[in-house]
């Protein structure tokens, strides 16, 4: 055993005394071995692993009990002098966000070789010469040059390679990975997990990662360990977790995930409500507020981590419940009727738009041109959900914010219901903004934190409508019955509501106006696995009972797929592929397409590599020339680099911008192919 | 490089400019006549038709500005009202003292301040820092005239070891620049402080530690490289300050600078010597952040990185 | 239907606790001297007959220049003046100079940061480099400038100092601007159709509110310094109550023998500004969403 975890309490001190952040903590891990540690935010799971590093105490934190074993050393009781000697040597940590995670104004070739310097005692020259070697081990090109290169110079997935790279300086025995890839783009965590695996082969090195990410623990670990609201629900091995697992939450977490095969348009599975404050845990069982199954003994009592053989379970009915669900039928779930074959006439049309930023420092600089959007062309069909799909960078937040005239278009047009929407006078203008309405990405960030959330919701309607006192309170509270909240919370604040909640009332406030239109921003991106699916099944309710149509726009290839009819998919300012959503990942054209689809994780397949598309996203300001993805292709030839591809029909309303289009044969070959090589 | 060097300084010229034309009109919408106030109490309308031609007063203004432009351009800063010397010699008589007082007050408010910023960030909670604090909060919130008044007090009268009054030798400058480098610390130290405590919480020090560096190598190599940012731009304020706070102080310790200067030359309305030594301060404050911007640009590799291409 | 709401949402967070159960320590301790004192001073300018114990006319031969005594706890002046009542008498002038200062220059500042911030443009451009210029004239210059030009005023001297302080609120609000307009809160406004200036009395003003009143309780100690400074250098107003800088520079002449006559002024104008400066760092760690949040 490499390391072992016993009983670790860890509170923080706050004006109202000693708050307990991770509740009798117990796990373990082997030489070698992957370890996933899986929960949502605020479970603990990252106060647990700047635990193992005695990093806590630095912010404030406190392990109030509990031993930390490592190797035969006892951790919690080292000072934290001695303690630095195993910190970065013997473990090391990555983090989540690797534009934090460097010094600013030190060449990162200095800062690895910093570690070598205090750790190994190494001389200046042979630190520097190491740290070319291990820049080149992950992955960064030219690294000779690029040591010299300060962090504001790489790319975030690049950042990352370089704070992996320093993790692994001294080649410890365990290292840490703190949501190493949840910053970064679709096809930059592909790369990063594989690289991740591969250095594990290489070193031989023990891997504990935090993660939210269900799938992504699935398809990496041997054993994953699941937390719920700082404590430990269930342990178990990999396979054993996914197939069979014991605790309501964990089965609640799988069931939530949205997988490729799964049924699109039902209504998914969810969790009730939301996880608890640490300040106002429930008495028992934590779950039990949420659980289906709960009993009065779990109301009362704590259940312990109980052995089970293959697993650790902290659940009272764990006898019976895994039988139970066996019988239970395999989908009871609702689908959702299609809109009528009638009602799809377009109801937003987009015509060339454009809309490109100019960038200028100083008064001697030379103008830049960002573009943001470059010539899009699709439309919308009432009643539909028109699905938005691209990596951060490709456009389609700014393609959504000219549609709701948030941003005003540099070329092209924008018709709604068949009506020019650009420059109209003030009157059309305000009807238009009654039509249309939006959900954005993050809850917080989208009410006025010193507003009441009933006069948040009832804000369009004091610009629209009129309504006063009782007639509006009582609109209000219809509105909140409707997205599933408590009416009588109408005079709480926003900061008093969880993030699922705040995005119900932002639900309440679009619907507000029985607008036609609802651009969904990311809406759900920001959110929790087990509350996701909440929000998306409202969205999904909302739309068959108003007959709304929607822009969702997201990055998650799954959600976005089970919602829409439609996709479109953006890369670098244009509309690559346009399909009926079966179609696109039945039957992907476009190469840029085809490894966002690869890139999705996947629990139910376990996989030691990950296919992945080649470098990263290009600056906007520089596209490449041609097709601006043919940096990145592997179908890429000599046209590509100098003509530019038009979005063009290839089948039946499947459109495609590609030289090379692929067919539904190729498209499976290659894809094998591609996991051959990696 | 370059072009960076370019942008900052014609920004700043323009910057010069506007300074020029803010104080010319500020001083000339000014409701006193200056002429009468020259001639004196019982003067005859003769005369001061007779001073206003002598001083070009009866001229339009935007004539006045436009000479007054091109004089400046050409080094000339006019002639005074008073004793018809040319401004500019006046200036450079009295610019010594100010510069030299302003040089060893920044130069012991930055010892003091970043020192004291730094240790009580770092000793954050301990009795030093609230002893520190305490004192700069008491420096912040004296008047400068009484600081000055109260050292004078102490060392000149009750203990006879310095001069009160009087610029010339370098005992003369200690007092004074004791009593604007402490105001000045107090500044420093707070905001050294408050950065200091805030990049202690930054991701890239808990990734540091994680890398098994040691709290005073932290510290000391990584913090206050980046704590150096936000300092340098308050020393370039704090600059401004110390001179604009050195009209004050000269009063005090009757120290013959441009503050004096200033002071006299409003109490006697002589427009072009105001007129001429706000513009001197205004320039030195450009200057001076000028220099501010330069030295980013060697400190923070991102800007500097920028300017190389 | 009851049922099916509260529990697909859950129960709402629970509401944190008072923030008055905090603990006694010593900036609790400094922070209610604080409060006295400034209560003290608003009250002597308030009612500062009740409070002297002699009038600031009053000039007894008899006792000039007498130190600090039991009838005379600060000392009398050259002219026999008892120095504690001259300063209870001067703290309406020199408190009204600072607050109005603040007012009128935190008004000015906060519609010009308002504006520029929230419309950007060329409007921003202007009124930015017009703030560049001010900037470059330090500020105690500047109201020297003003007052000069002005001649010397009460009001005079309140427009000097608050003009010199506009650049800084602007800059500060402007900024504060920018960053709330790219809240999505304020997007979501747009798409509903608010007209803009709704939008900025209604959601970017509120929540600038504590930024504004942070800034303006801290600039009261710096008006007052600058005001009481420039009434020190003799370009204030000469009244038969003098207020306190003027108080101070009337001493000078007389440091070697009497040090009592310029020592309780500055005392007085230091406390002060502590206690301001206290409040307003209090405020600050009160309002200031970016610390609270922590």
């Amino acid at each position: 055993m490499l390391l072992d975890v016993k009983d670790l309490s860890v509170g923080f001190k706050t004006e109202y005394g000693l708050l307990n952040a991770v509740n009798e903590v117990e796990m373990h891990i082997d030489k070698g071995e992957f370890v996933a540690l899986v929960g949502e935010s605020g479970s603990g799971k990252t106060i647990t692993s700047l635990s193992l590093m005695r990093l806590i105490e630095f912010n404030n934190g406190k392990i109030t009990s509990g031993k930390i074993t490592f190797q035969d050393q006892q951790l919690e009781k080292l000072s934290q002098r001695q303690m630095s000697e195993f910190r970065g040597s013997r473990i090391a940590m990555i983090f989540q966000d690797p534009m934090n995670a460097l010094d600013p104004v030190y060449p990162i070739g200095q800062q690895i070789a910093e570690v070598l310097i205090k750790h190994k005692n190494m001389p200046k020259k042979k630190a520097d010469q190491q740290a070319i070697e291990l820049l080149g081990k992950v992955g960064i090109p030219d690294p000779k040059t690029r040591l010299k290169q300060y962090p504001y110079e790489f790319s975030g997935g690049m950042l990352q390679r370089v704070v992996i790279a320093m993790a692994l300086a001294c080649k410890p025995e365990l290292l840490i990975a703190d949501e190493p890839t949840t910053a970064l783009d679709v096809t930059t965590q592909a790369q990063i997990l594989s690289l991740l695996l591969q250095l594990r082969e290489e070193f031989g090195m023990a891997i504990l990662l935090i993660t939210h990410d269900l799938g992504v623990a699935a398809q990496l670990a041997d054993r994953v360990v699941v937390m719920y609201s700082a404590k430990v629900v269930e342990e178990a091995v990999a396979e054993k977790l996914f197939q069979s697992p014991s605790h309501p939450y964990t089965r609640g977490l799988l069931k939530s995930i949205i997988s490729l095969d799964s049924e699109r348009k039902t209504s998914l599975f969810s969790i009730d409500g939301s996880i608890p404050a640490l300040d106002n845990i429930p008495s028992g069982c934590r779950f039990h507020p949420r659980c289906e199954y709960a009993t009065e003994l779990c109301k009362s009592k704590e259940p312990p981590l109980a052995d089970k053989g293959d697993s650790r379970v902290a659940c009272w009915h764990t006898d019976k419940l895994p039988e139970e669900w066996k019988l239970e039928a395999a989908s009871t779930l609702e689908k959702l009727e299609e809109p009528d074959e009638e009602k799809r006439s377009a109801l937003i049309e987009v015509e060339n738009l454009s809309k490109h930023f100019s960038l200028k420092k100083g008064i001697f600089d030379k103008k830049q041109v960002l573009q943001a959007v470059d010539n899009v062309s699709f439309s919308i069909r009432r009643g539909e959900t028109f699905g938005l799909v691209g990596e951060s960078g490709s456009g389609k937040s700014t393609l959504g914010r000219m549609l709701l005239q948030l941003e005003p278009p540099t070329a092209g047009e924008i018709r709604f219901e068949g009506k020019k929407i650009i420059n109209v006078n003030a009157d059309e203008k305000k009807k238009l903004k009654a039509n249309m309405q939006m959900i954005f990405q993050d809850p917080s960030g989208s009410m006025d934190p010193k507003w009441k959330i009933g006069n948040v919701i009832a804000e369009p309607l004091t610009v629209h409508r009129n309504l006063k006192g009782d007639e509006k309170r009582t609109y209000v509270k219809e509105l909140m019955q409707m997205v599933g909240l408590n009416p009588d919370w109408y005079n709480r604040y926003p900061n008093q509501l969880s993030g699922g909640q705040k995005q119900r009332v932002a639900i309440a406030r679009a619907i507000a106006l029985d607008p036609a239109f609802i651009l969904a921003d990311e809406a759900v991106s920001a959110l929790d696995v087990s509350v996701q699916s909440q929000v998306i099944n409202l969205l999904q309710d909302l739309q068959k009972k108003l007959g709304l149509t929607y822009l969702f726009i997201g990055h998650g290839m799954n959600v976005v797929r089970h919602i829409s009819d439609r996709i479109g998919v953006m890369y670098l300012g244009q509309l690559v592929e346009i399909a009926q959503t079966d179609e696109l990942f039945r039957n992907p054209k476009h190469h840029y397409t085809k490894s966002l689809i690869n890139a999705i994780p996947n629990p139910a397949e376990k996989k030691n590599t990950f296919s992945q598309v080649k470098g990263s996203i290009p600056s906007p300001t520089k596209p490449p020339s041609g097709c601006k993805f043919h940096t990145r292709c592997p179908a890429a030839t000599k046209i590509c680099k100098t003509a530019k591809p038009s979005l063009e029909e290839d089948t039946d309303g499947h459109y495609v911008a590609c030289h090379h289009p692929l067919t539904a044969q190729a498209a499976l070959e290659s894809k094998e192919e591609m996991e051959v090589q990696t | 490089m370059g072009r960076y060097i370019l942008n900052r300084v014609g920004i700043s010229s323009l910057v010069v400019l506007g300074s020029m034309t803010l104080i010319f009109f500020l001083l000339h919408i000014l409701p006193g006549d200056s002429a009468r106030l020259i001639g004196g109490d019982n003067v005859s309308d003769e005369r001061v038709a007779e001073l206003q031609t002598q001083f070009g007063l009866d001229r339009p203004l935007f004539e006045q500005y436009l000479s007054y432009i091109t004089g400046v351009l050409t080094g000339n800063l006019g002639t005074s009202f008073i004793d018809n010397q040319p401004v500019l010699s006046k200036i450079m008589l009295h610019f010594p003292a100010t510069l030299t007082l302003t040089l060893f007050s920044t130069l012991i408010a930055i010892v003091i301040g970043v020192g004291l910023g730094i240790l009580s960030a770092v000793y954050q909670k301990s009795w030093f820092d609230y002893m520190v604090r305490f004192v700069n909060l008491f420096s912040i919130s004296m008047p400068s005239f009484w600081l000055g008044i109260l050292l004078i007090l102490v060392f000149s009268i009750q203990l006879r070891l310095l001069p009160a009054l009087g610029s010339g030798t370098w005992q003369q400058l200690i007092l004074p620049s004791i009593c604007l480098g402490v105001i000045g610390s107090g500044l420093l130290a707070r905001m050294v402080r408050n950065s200091v405590l805030e990049l202690k919480n930054e991701h890239f020090v808990l990734a540091l530690r994680a890398k098994g560096l040691r709290e005073r190598s932290i510290i000391y190599k990584h913090v206050l490289r980046n704590a150096l940012i936000p300092a340098i731009t308050v020393i370039g304020i704090l600059i401004g300050e110390l001179l604009a706070g050195s009209v004050v102080t000269e009063t005090v310790f009757s120290r013959q600078g441009i503050g004096r200067l200033i002071v006299d030359s409003i109490n006697q309305k002589d427009i072009p010597t105001i007129q001429g030594t706000l513009l001197i301060a205004a320039v030195l404050y450009i200057l001076v952040n000028l220099l501010v911007d330069f030295s980013y640009a060697y400190i923070d590799p991102r800007i500097r990185k920028s300017l190389v291409k | 239907m009851n049922t099916v709401y509260s529990k697909a949402a859950g129960e709402p967070l629970k509401k944190s606790k008072s923030i008055h159960l905090k603990r006694f320590n010593l900036s609790s301790v400094s922070f209610s001297l604080s409060l006295i004192m400034i209560l003290v001073l608003i009250l002597c300018a308030l009612f500062p007959g009740v409070i002297a114990p002699y009038s600031p006319f009053q000039m007894n031969q008899a006792v000039v220049m007498s130190p600090p005594s039991f009838t005379h706890v600060f000392g009398t002046d050259q002219f026999g003046r008892d120095m504690f009542s001259l300063i209870v008498y001067g703290t309406r002038q020199s408190l009204m100079m600072g607050l109005l200062a603040v007012l009128l220059g935190g008004f000015t500042g906060t519609v010009i940061g308002l504006l520029a911030g929230y419309f950007g443009g060329i409007i921003d451009t202007i009124f930015m480099r017009l703030t560049d210029i001010l900037l470059t004239i330090p500020n105690i210059l500047l109201a020297i400038a003003i007052s000069a030009a002005l001649g010397p005023s009460l009001l005079n001297i309140i427009v000097a100092v608050s003009f010199s302080a506009v650049p800084n609120y602007a800059r500060v609000i402007r900024g504060q601007v920018i960053a709330i307009k790219s809240r999505p809160y304020i997007d979501a406004s747009k798409t509903i159709g608010m007209p803009r200036m709704k939008i900025i009395m209604r959601h970017v003003l509120p929540n600038c509110s504590s930024q504004i009143i942070v800034m303006a309780a801290l600039g009261i100690g710096t008006s007052i310094l600058i005001s009481t400074g420039l009434s020190f250098l003799g370009l204030g107003v000469i009244k038969e109550i003098p207020d306190w800088g003027y108080l101070l520079s009337q001493g000078r002449s007389y440091i070697t023998i009497a040090w009592w006559i310029v020592t309780f002024p500055g005392l007085v104008i230091t406390l002060l500004v502590i206690a301001v400066n206290i409040l307003g760092d209090e405020l600050r760690d009160r309002l200031d969403p970016k610390r609270t949040r922590a």
